[in-house]
Order: structure tokens, then C-alpha cells, then sequence
């Protein structure tokens, strides 16, 4: 359980230079090893409350369901995907139940994507077009696929790769929670390594800045990751700021064995004398 | 609606709205755009609607398709866009393809495409890697000048390195300074370590400051001066 509490994590969120509001959430859970991002559509401010919805009910749903105590760590080890299901599921019925009954709210939804740390495992979740990108030992990947029109449209040959940014179907995502009574969740589970970077982040970030300089700030910023983050959402507004913007970045320490810091500290430094 | 304006040297043959989901162009009486040109093949091209984009192909015709004067075999359609096929221009209108700014905000597709169902079958379950990212951003060009460092002490001593991408770090790990190039102009931000960057002998903190010719910039042992590409 060591690894979860250590992780560095920062996060940074923006309406961008064209919209008036910002209808992206982020949430941040260091006790739960949890990091969720959302970006909600919809009318006049709904898609704000559904994004806000998705991140505290996920976030309060996971965190009743592992408690404070020391006994959280059995349900994560016995079904951690089914956990992140229910807790997925569940605000999905929620935010769709409140655009039911409400009118202002008809039609909003979210996208979401998490991340649930768990000793030197995750659990990844996502639905819409909000991306995890990993960064490993200078090896830059995508770890989600949008569920998009665009998207789809690539994978089937449709559009070239290069093409893509010529679309204007950029922004259709095919799936999105709060829309229905039932969602279909993209859920799987990696390996977690020491030194690993995380980066969750709305389309703002994507559509705005390539793929190849945002993986400049995550390999160049790493010794202070606040900067990262308000960097990425920088270079986002520098390249035009059209839709919002927000991104959440977690480092895995490089050195996290167990034992005390002070310990390693020693170690470190008794290295280091001796290079 | 996008619409077609069909010309010959100028003359305005006609108007076509992409009234239909897909829309044909060809030599055959019944096309959607008939062309009546021996250098147009019977089916020449057609144009699929999906969603917000207009695709246009090439049906394996004999002469080609060009757009605003390159062979395409597969385009989406940008307003403005000029088509040529045979002896016709075909002007594509569509205002909405123009403003870009009008699909960034994220939106649900209401009614799925049977069609997305469809291939979603051929698509493999989500739980494998995805096979290809779609980079797709459109960067602005910076119009200030390109800038770049000379290193007058330390690991860049007696180099120039220009900056050409948004950022660029100094220093060694551990003590590092970034570059960073922006729409108006470049700056300075001290990234990490305990000994401060310096601008012109000044610590600068946690600020960001922009950077002017001859500018000297201290991180580590380094001592860079900032230059400007004339």
C-alpha cells in the first residue's frame, strides 16, 4: 500500500481562451490512490454539473466502498475492476436519473477517465474521448482509445492518421456517462512501475497540442510536475485555447521500496559519495 | 448546407446542395452531379456525409480528382475547397467547415450511425492496446522570431542552440531551467532545484519572465545568453 500514498500528483484546469465556462472537473484522491478527470456536455452550465457529478460520486462511491481503515486494501486486491464498474455504474445511473428529472439538465453527460492506484498495480478507466497517456523510461504511449467518431473512423481506415486533423468530427464521442440507462464502460487493469508517469487529460489538451510536444513536457518537467501541469494547459492556450483544458499528472517515485525515507535518503546519499 | 458550385472557366454551370448522405458525380445521366465530359468516367467520384464532414473520393475514375490542385484519392472537404474533375470546377461552400471553432465543444453523437455499429463489430474489443493514436492537433505557428541560446560557460559553452520547440531545458538533473517559447515571445522559468535560476544575476523565483536580446541566463554551471534569429 506504500506506492499509492507516494505518488506525486498534480493537476491543473482551465476554461481556455474561446469559452466562457469551464465544464471540465478534476478530483484528486491521494488516501485512495484515485485521480479522475471528466469533461461534461450539455446545455447552459449542464455539462458542468454533469462533470462535477461524475468526479465527487466517483470518488465517494470508491471511497465508502474501501473506507479510511486499514482493511481497504482487501476489496481492491480481490476485485479491482468490478469495484471501479459499480462505482462507474452507479454515477452513471445518477447523473442520468438527475437529466431525467430535471429539464435544464435533459441531455448532459460526461466522458471520464480514472486511474486507481493500487500497490504496484491500476486499474485504468474510461469512457468518451478524455486519454491516459503513460510515459515509461522515455517511452511515450497512449493508453486509451477515444471513443470517438473520428476515432472510429481511423481505425477503419476511413480517415488516414494524417487526415484526421482535418476532420470536423473531432468532438463526436460515441459514448459518454449520464446519457443512458446503461454505459459501456472500457475497464482494464496494467502494471504499475517505479519512475512511471501518468497524464489523464480532456480533449482541450489533445486538439490543441500534439502528441509529440506533450510528451516534451512530461519528459523535460518531471522534477516539478505542478510546472508540467501548467505547462500543458499553457501550450494548450498558446496554440489557440479552443474548448477547456484539463490534465492531471502522477509520477511513481523512482525509488520506492519499502522502508523508510529516511532510510533511502541514507542510501542515496551513501551512493552518491561513492560515485 | 454545404453545396457544390459547378463552373466551367468561371461560367457557373450550376448549383448542387449535399442534400443526400452520399452524392455522386459521374458521366451517367442518373449521377447526382451528372458531367457531361468525355474525360469524366460514368461513376468519377462521390461525396459521403458523415456527421460534420464531407468526404470525397475518387471511384477508381480514368482522369482523377484533384483539389485545389492536387491529386486526391480520399479528402475531406474544407470550404473553399475547389474540385476538379475533367474540364468542371466544382467549388465546395460550406461555411460551417470553415469556422473549426464549431465542433471543439464535445457533444454525443444523438442517433449513432448504424454504419459506426456496424464496423464497431469488425473493431477489436476495447481491452487490447490501442493499435494506433490519432495525433491530430493544429498548432498555431508562432510568429516571433525563431531564439536561441549561446552558451558562454558550462556544457553549451561556445554553442548556439536555437528553440524551436514550445520548450527546452538547461542545467543538469536535479537543477534545471526551462526556455520556453510562446506566441508572443520566450521565457524563462526555474523548473527545479534548490539554487534559484538567474536572469541578468537575479534570482527569478517561481516566475516566468520573458526574455530579451542578451539576456543572461545562469542555471547550474551554465551561462547562456539569449539571442534573437534576425
Amino acid at each position: 500500500m506504500k506506492l499509492r500514498t507516494d505518488l506525486h500528483i498534480a493537476s491543473a484546469t482551465d476554461k481556455g481562451v474561446v469559452r466562457n465556462f469551464n465544464e471540465d472537473s478534476i478530483a484528486v484522491n491521494r488516501e485512495l490512490g484515485l485521480i479522475v478527470l471528466a469533461d461534461g456536455m450539455g446545455g447552459y452550465k449542464a455539462g458542468n454539473v454533469a462533470s462535477n457529478m461524475a468526479t465527487s460520486l466517483i470518488v465517494d462511491e470508491l471511497q465508502s466502498r474501501l473506507g479510511h481503515g486499514s482493511g481497504r486494501g482487501s476489496l481492491l486486491y480481490a476485485e479491482p475492476q468490478k469495484l471501479v464498474r459499480e462505482a462507474l455504474e452507479k454515477t452513471n445511473q445518477l447523473i442520468f436519473r438527475t437529466a431525467r428529472t430535471e429539464e435544464k439538465y435533459q441531455g448532459m453527460g460526461t466522458t471520464v477517465v480514472l486511474m486507481q492506484f493500487y500497490d504496484n498495480r491500476a486499474t485504468i478507466a474510461h469512457v468518451g474521448d478524455s486519454r491516459l497517456y503513460r510515459w515509461r523510461q522515455g517511452y511515450f504511449e497512449i493508453l486509451t482509445r477515444d471513443h470517438s467518431l473520428l476515432q472510429e473512423q481511423v481505425a477503419l481506415g476511413m480517415i488516414s492518421f494524417t487526415d484526421a486533423r482535418y476532420s470536423h468530427n473531432r468532438n463526436l464521442v460515441t459514448r459518454a456517462l449520464g446519457t443512458g440507462a446503461e454505459v459501456e464502460l472500457e475497464i482494464r487493469e496494467i502494471d504499475v512501475q517505479p519512475g512511471d508517469l501518468y497524464l489523464l487529460c480532456s480533449d482541450g489538451l489533445n486538439d490543441m497540442v500534439d502528441d509529440f510536444n506533450i510528451e516534451l513536457a512530461m519528459n523535460e518537467l518531471q522534477g516539478n510536475l505542478p510546472l508540467m501541469a501548467r505547462q500543458l494547459v499553457l501550450m494548450a492556450n498558446d496554440n489557440g485555447g479552443h474548448d477547456n483544458v484539463s490534465v492531471i499528472v502522477a509520477q511513481v517515485p523512482a525509488d520506492s521500496p519499502p522502508g523508510s525515507g529516511l532510510k533511502n535518503a541514507f542510501f542515496n546519499w551513501l551512493r552518491r559519495i561513492r560515485s | 448546407m454545404a453545396k457544390l458550385v459547378v463552373s466551367i472557366e468561371n461560367d457557373v454551370q450550376g448549383h448542387y446542395f449535399l442534400d443526400k448522405d452520399k452524392f455522386v458525380i459521374g458521366r451517367n445521366e442518373d449521377s447526382d452531379i451528372c458531367l457531361n465530359d468525355p474525360d469524366v468516367s460514368k461513376l468519377h467520384a462521390h461525396i459521403i456525409t458523415i456527421e460534420n464532414d464531407q468526404i470525397l473520393e475518387d471511384m477508381f475514375s480514368n482522369s482523377g480528382v484533384r483539389v485545389n490542385g492536387a491529386k486526391v484519392i480520399r479528402h475531406i472537404l474544407q470550404n473553399n475547397d475547389t474540385i476538379e474533375i475533367g474540364r468542371f470546377q466544382l467549388k465546395y461552400i460550406n461555411q460551417r467547415a470553415s469556422s473549426n471553432m464549431d465542433f471543439d465543444k464535445t457533444m454525443l453523437l444523438d442517433v449513432t450511425p448504424s454504419l459506426i455499429a456496424e464496423l464497431a463489430e469488425t473493431i477489436e474489443p476495447s481491452a487490447s492496446k490501442p493499435d494506433k493514436k490519432i495525433s491530430i492537433s493544429r498548432e498555431n505557428k508562432c510568429n516571433f522570431p525563431l531564439g536561441g541560446v549561446r552558451g558562454i560557460k558550462g556544457e553549451h559553452s561556445g554553442q548556439e542552440i536555437l528553440i524551436s520547440r514550445p520548450l527546452k531545458t538547461f542545467g543538469r538533473a536535479g537543477q534545471l531551467a526551462m526556455i520556453s517559447r510562446r506566441p508572443m515571445g520566450y521565457y524563462v522559468t526555474h523548473v527545479e532545484g534548490k539554487k534559484s535560476t538567474r536572469l541578468n544575476g537575479r534570482p527569478i523565483g517561481s516566475a516566468s519572465l520573458p526574455l530579451q536580446e542578451n539576456d543572461v541566463i545562469e542555471i547550474a554551471n551554465q551561462k547562456l545568453v539569449f539571442f534573437l534569429q534576425d
